[in-house]
């Protein structure tokens, strides 16, 4: 009676059994006769993912790939310096590299370069192509990723999460899923210094809302949100692991009728402190101006530092369009600022302008100063906060000794943009969209002397992952372990405890943040859906 | 000889009446493949010409891949790999006749299980019961196949237990515990089930000592809890209520993660009925005995009137109509949107939406607007707020038709979080990328859903397209769409779609549903000042004569707005259009003015004329 359905079963997992064993496999080279008489062509074959003339990390997962020729059987074989090379055969130009002779080669070879050679066999007779090359980099990278995965997000959000992905291969590891916490929204994860061992995430919407901050082995779960401010975003960890700076924004969403749909207006924001010890929300008048919008906070490595970006006030953009009173959310523009701080004394200096954005010919958004505190990435778009969504949205690289900053030789024609250092200050991981201009994607880059190398996307163990993957990679932030706490700690804190009521520094006063001006307006960007 | 063999044994050798070609018992294999295959047909029938498939299909908008990454994905879950032949099965019930046939053998088979677990012997009719509310619950639009599976899952489980387990108390436990968490595994809630009968089972139909029984059953209480909080706490990371009751008839997951133990459902009711008749058939010692034929004929009456009423009363009508017209319109059958407008539906912001879409579709927007009582002013040309986010599908429809394809993408990406990647969200994705020329974009969602078997040829079909440019040329649909799509950027209007209407309108010379929408919305609007500057930037655009309702609008202007604008007064009006009025006024006059008592007469004359509405309708909204 029930064999149909036993069938469909055995059926399915057949067919799943079947696929897993279809992608190809180690084998061995091909025969001599063959590679003597392969036809030299003069071009490097097409591979996808881009994994050519790059720089990677001695400790990357494997870079599988396909070859984007046709043929009827396909070589590979990779080579460095020192070492066996690897020699893959298959029919469907889909090669995955075994992750032990991978790592092997890259560990032995750190500092050379890394070739791999390709032949294709195409009505009987072989070609080969010219090498694809690469260098593998004498400096690791940090070896966790941290990011959210979302659906390309409009206005609803249902099933999200914070996930890790460990660059040595390619587990990849939840953080926490909204499952677990009754379907929130989570964001603003953020790591102090690249250290798992302090981390912190915001969650929004139902029972598990707060921000859930990880310090000193202990979990907390907080509410930032104050009579003053609104609760945090865009966190930063001061050096001495007791301070975090937040940004309260109000933030509305808003569509265009042709190209990138959407768009993200801030009404006004304020700079925020958060200080951990005393459970206590501070700022100051430097950070917290009435006439100006200030966001992004980032401390410099010293904690001397803070830097931001902020831009004048909402009213200060309105003037007359056709004949109307009118936003010119078009040429709303944010430069990048910093102020001095004394921890020790919880004393601000004056905020002073490190580029304008006058000068620079756009918005500056997104500061991050490199762990060495040598140099500043920021993100330049043609106007306003919210570069994720804007394809004129490119990275810059700043000296701060010199002040002299450029455009980084990784950027692409769409969207680059919310960028992480590694530890030693020598890779960045970043936002693209250059794939699809739909999802972003994490790309990483080598800094050699401040020239950044052409960027190749997270491996994945696929190679044909990113072709019908439509969630988008946000805020990829790098990490020099996995997050040494499992979901349920996370969730359980999320849940079970109550979030601790931040207090608000006697100093300031309700309704002296711009920052929930317009709350009563402008909805939460993001909502939850009910079906 | 195998037990099922010893068990109609057991009920068919003794006391046999004497033989006739009318003999229920001695034909019994014939007569029970007779009634499955009555019971079949008609279940087909019912599904597939009553209840529509379809319409399930659209309503809960199944997500499935024949892809390793999806199965993968969701066998982190507890219960995943039901909802991966869940997901599966429900993905075909496009095809209407074929989600019919699955649904009634998915009825069949639990009938067939049902008499295997409730040995009721010649009283045949009474395992029927539970599946008859089985039945009635698969009828619902909401109703997750997964729950059937689940259902057939712990059935087949209980029999395979039950007729292979050894006598042996211990070893029998040895059998079941492991089962059961097999059981688990594939769905929490047949887990439970299959539980509950092994229980009821041992301790009213063995035979052993009743400490043994007792020890036998707080062993299996202890591993269905015990299971569970391991699932939850570290083998799958899953909330409770999820990990303890997942498929479970009295558990109802919403879409949103939302959980809650809701009235007993008509599944519930089955699997409740399920128990009770199991206990009962359990502790009856001896199966009974055959009984004469014409009870048989009873019984088999009185079972097709129980299936009949059950199925009759089954039904959602409103929800019936409600999602043919959904489906009408997103398939475009604007003929059967307009038949299917009941005031029931048109009592819905949704309902009245589709009416004027397939009203536009049928060249009958300016004249036949008010045929049908326009409750929601504009709400019912745009949809209001809550809907738009109920409903981003229907929504996104209207902007593709419209050529405000960023908007129809944008409200497909609602889609995609509301529903997650159903194959109709996918394909209005990829069209509207191919339209807006993404070609990298368009290709993910059509690689997406060439691992959709049932939407892997139209993938194909498009993905060939964005390699050949020439072939996008020829297809039609695509350019008509593309003629209509703005060319410079403005700033889309959420809260007054009218105003991109006009925009639209003024980019494209041929969008005339932008304009007739612009123009409509400014009538129900009351605004003959926007109305009458729109028609007269338009007016090139619109054929003469006007359509009945802009006359009868310009009229209006004139009339009761005293508007003098020569430009007004030069578009010509027909005369059959004056002679309404003057009908109108005439009876308005008679009545002394008196818009109350004029109102039966000129309801029965000038029900769908713009005067009415101005007259009679209160601001919507």
């Amino acid at each position: 009676m029930l064999h149909p359905i036993l069938r469909l079963i055995a059926a399915a997992l057949w067919a799943s059994a079947a696929l897993s064993f279809r992608s190809g496999c180690a084998a061995p080279p091909p025969g001599k006769g063959a590679a003597e008489q392969a036809v030299v062509l003069d071009r490097m074959p097409h591979i996808d993912p881009d994994y050519s003339d790059t720089v990677i990390p001695p400790n990357i997962a494997p870079l599988n790939f396909r070859v984007r020729e046709e043929a009827d059987e396909y070589t590979l074989a990779i080579q460095s310096r020192n070492g066996d090379p690897i020699r893959l055969k298959n029919k469907s130009g889909s090669f995955r590299i075994p992750r032990k002779a991978w790592k092997k080669m890259l560990s032995g070879n750190a500092g050379e370069s890394l070739s791999m050679l390709i032949q294709v066999k195409k009505n009987g007779r072989w070609r080969e192509f010219k090498p694809v090359v690469n260098r593998i980099a004498l400096e690791p990278i940090d070896r966790c990723l941290a990011y959210r995965l979302i659906n390309p997000a409009f206005s609803l959000w249902t099933v999200m999460g914070l996930y890790q992905r460990n660059l040595e291969n390619f587990e990849e590891k939840p953080i926490l899923v909204n499952r677990l916490t009754q379907d929130n929204c989570m964001n603003c994860h953020n790591f102090k210094g690249n250290d798992p061992e302090f981390m912190l995430m915001h969650l929004r919407g139902g029972k598990g809302s707060g921000t859930l901050i990880r310090s000193g082995g202990k979990l907390h779960k907080v509410n930032t949100a104050t009579d003053f401010n609104r609760a945090g975003a865009y966190p930063s960890w001061h050096p001495d692991g007791n301070i975090i700076a937040f940004s309260a924004n109000s933030l509305t969403m808003f569509f265009h009728a042709t190209g990138e749909s959407r768009d993200v207006l801030d009404s006004g924001s304020d700079l925020v402190l958060y200080l951990l010890n005393e459970n206590r929300i501070t700022s100051g008048p430097g950070i917290a101006d009435p006439k100006r919008m200030e966001t992004f906070p980032c401390w410099a490595p010293d904690g001397r530092h803070l830097y931001f970006c902020a831009a004048d006030e909402l009213n200060s953009w309105v003037g007359m369009r056709d004949g109307r009173e009118d936003l010119f959310w078009e040429k709303i523009r944010y430069d990048l600022m910093r102020i001095a701080y004394d921890a020790e004394k919880d004393a601000w200096g004056e905020p002073e302008t490190v580029l304008s954005a006058k000068e620079a010919g756009g918005s500056i958004t997104i500061p991050r100063v490199s762990p060495d505190g040598r140099r500043l990435i920021f993100t330049l778009a043609d106007y306003g906060n919210f570069p994720i969504y804007l394809k004129s949205a490119d990275l810059y690289l700043m000296d701060l000794e010199t002040g002299k900053y450029k455009r980084m030789e990784c950027n692409s024609g769409n969207t680059d943009s919310f960028h992480s250092w590694s530890s030693n200050s020598r890779w960045i991981v970043f936002s693209s969209k250059r794939m699809d201009g739909l999802c972003a994607r994490p790309y990483f880059s080598y800094l050699d002397a401040g020239v950044a190398s052409k960027p190749f996307p997270l491996p994945q163990e696929d190679p044909a992952f990113y072709d019908t993957f439509l969630k988008t990679y946000n805020v990829p932030e790098l990490a020099k372990e996995m997050v040494p706490i499992g979901q349920r700690a996370w969730a359980d804190t999320a849940i079970k405890k109550p979030a601790l009521k931040a207090q608000l520094d006697t100093r300031l006063k309700k309704g002296e943040s711009r920052s929930d001006e317009h709350e009563a307006e402008s909805p939460d960007l993001y909502q939850k859906a009910k079906r | 000889m195998s037990k099922k063999k010893r068990h109609f044994q057991t009920q068919s050798a003794p006391e046999r009446p004497e033989k006739s070609r009318y003999d229920f018992s001695s034909h019994r294999t014939a007569w029970m493949v007779s009634g499955a295959a009555i019971l079949f047909l008609g279940l087909f029938y019912y599904y597939w010409r009553i209840i529509h498939p379809e319409y399930i299909h659209l309503s809960r908008q199944p997500v499935f891949f024949a892809s390793r990454e999806f199965l993968r994905s969701h066998l982190q879950m507890p219960g995943g790999f039901l909802d991966f032949m869940a997901a599966f099965l429900t993905d075909l019930f496009q095809t209407g006749w074929l989600g019919a046939a699955m649904l009634a053998a998915l009825a069949l088979i639990v009938v067939l299980l049902l008499y295997k677990v409730l040995r009721f012997g010649s009283f045949w009719i009474v395992p029927l019961l539970p599946a008859l509310f089985l039945i009635m619950a698969q009828a619902r639009y909401d109703y997750p196949v997964v729950k059937t599976l689940s259902l057939i899952l712990a059935l087949e489980g209980f029999i395979l237990c039950r007729d292979a387990a050894p006598s042996r108390t211990g070893i029998r436990l040895a059998v079941i515990l492991p089962s059961m968490a097999l059981i688990y595994v594939l769905s929490p809630g047949a887990a439970i089930l299959y539980a509950l009968l092994c229980i009821l089972h041992e301790m009213l139909g063995s035979g052993v000592q009743f400490a043994p029984r007792l020890g036998f059953s707080i062993t299996i209480i202890f591993w269905s809890v015990f299971i569970p909080w391991i699932a939850a706490r570290i083998l799958f990371l899953v909330p409770a209520g999820d990990a303890f009751l997942r498929h479970s008839p009295l558990w109802q997951t919403d879409a949103s993660g939302a959980t809650a133990v809701s009235k007993i459902p008509m599944d519930g009711i089955a699997v409740l009925l399920i128990l009770l008749l199991a206990a009962i058939s359990f502790l009856m010692k001896d199966n009974p005995k055959n009984i004469k034929n014409r009870y048989h004929v009873l019984q088999a009456a009185f079972a097709a009137l129980l299936i009949a009423a059950g199925a009759r009363t089954a039904v959602d009508r409103t929800g019936r109509e409600f999602l043919a017209v959904r489906h009408a319109a997103h398939h475009g059958n604007w003929d059967l949107v307009n038949t299917q407008i009941h005031p029931r539906i048109a009592g819905h912001p949704l309902g009245l939406f589709h009416f004027n879409r397939a009203l536009y579709h049928r060249g009958r927007l300016a004249t036949d607007f008010f045929s049908i009582r326009q409750n929601f002013g504009g709400q019912g040309l745009f949809l209001d707020r809550d809907a738009r986010f109920q409903y981003p599908l229907d929504y996104s429809d209207f902007f593709y038709e419209i050529g405000h394809v960023n908007e129809a993408k944008r409200w497909a990406f609602e889609a995609l979080t509301l529903y997650g990647e159903s194959s109709e969200v996918l394909k209005r994705l990829a069209l509207v990328h191919i339209l807006q020329d993404e070609t990298e974009a368009a290709s993910r969602f059509l690689n997406r859903l060439r691992q959709n078997p049932v939407c892997r040829d139209w993938a194909g079909h498009y993905l060939a397209c964005l390699s050949d440019k020439t072939k996008l040329r020829g297809e039609k649909d695509l350019q008509k769409i593309h003629a209509l799509m703005p060319a410079d950027n403005f700033l889309v209007t959420s809260a007054y779609p009218e105003i991109d209407m006009e925009k639209l309108a003024a980019q494209s010379s041929v969008n005339r549903q932008a304009l007739d929408y612009a123009l409509m919305t400014s009538l129900i609007n009351r605004d003959l000042d926007v109305f009458s500057e729109n028609l007269i930037r338009f007016q090139a655009r619109i054929k003469m004569p006007l359509p009945e309702l802009y006359e009868e609008a310009l009229i209006a202007c004139q009339a009761f707005a005293k508007k003098t604008d020569p430009r007004i007064s030069s578009i010509p009006v027909r005369k059959s259009t004056l002679a309404r009025f003057e009908d109108f006024e005439r009876i308005l006059k008679k009545h002394g003015g008196k818009s109350e008592a004029a109102y039966s007469e000129l309801a029965a004359r000038q029900f769908k004329t713009y005067w009415f509405y101005l007259l009679y309708t209160k601001r919507a909204g």
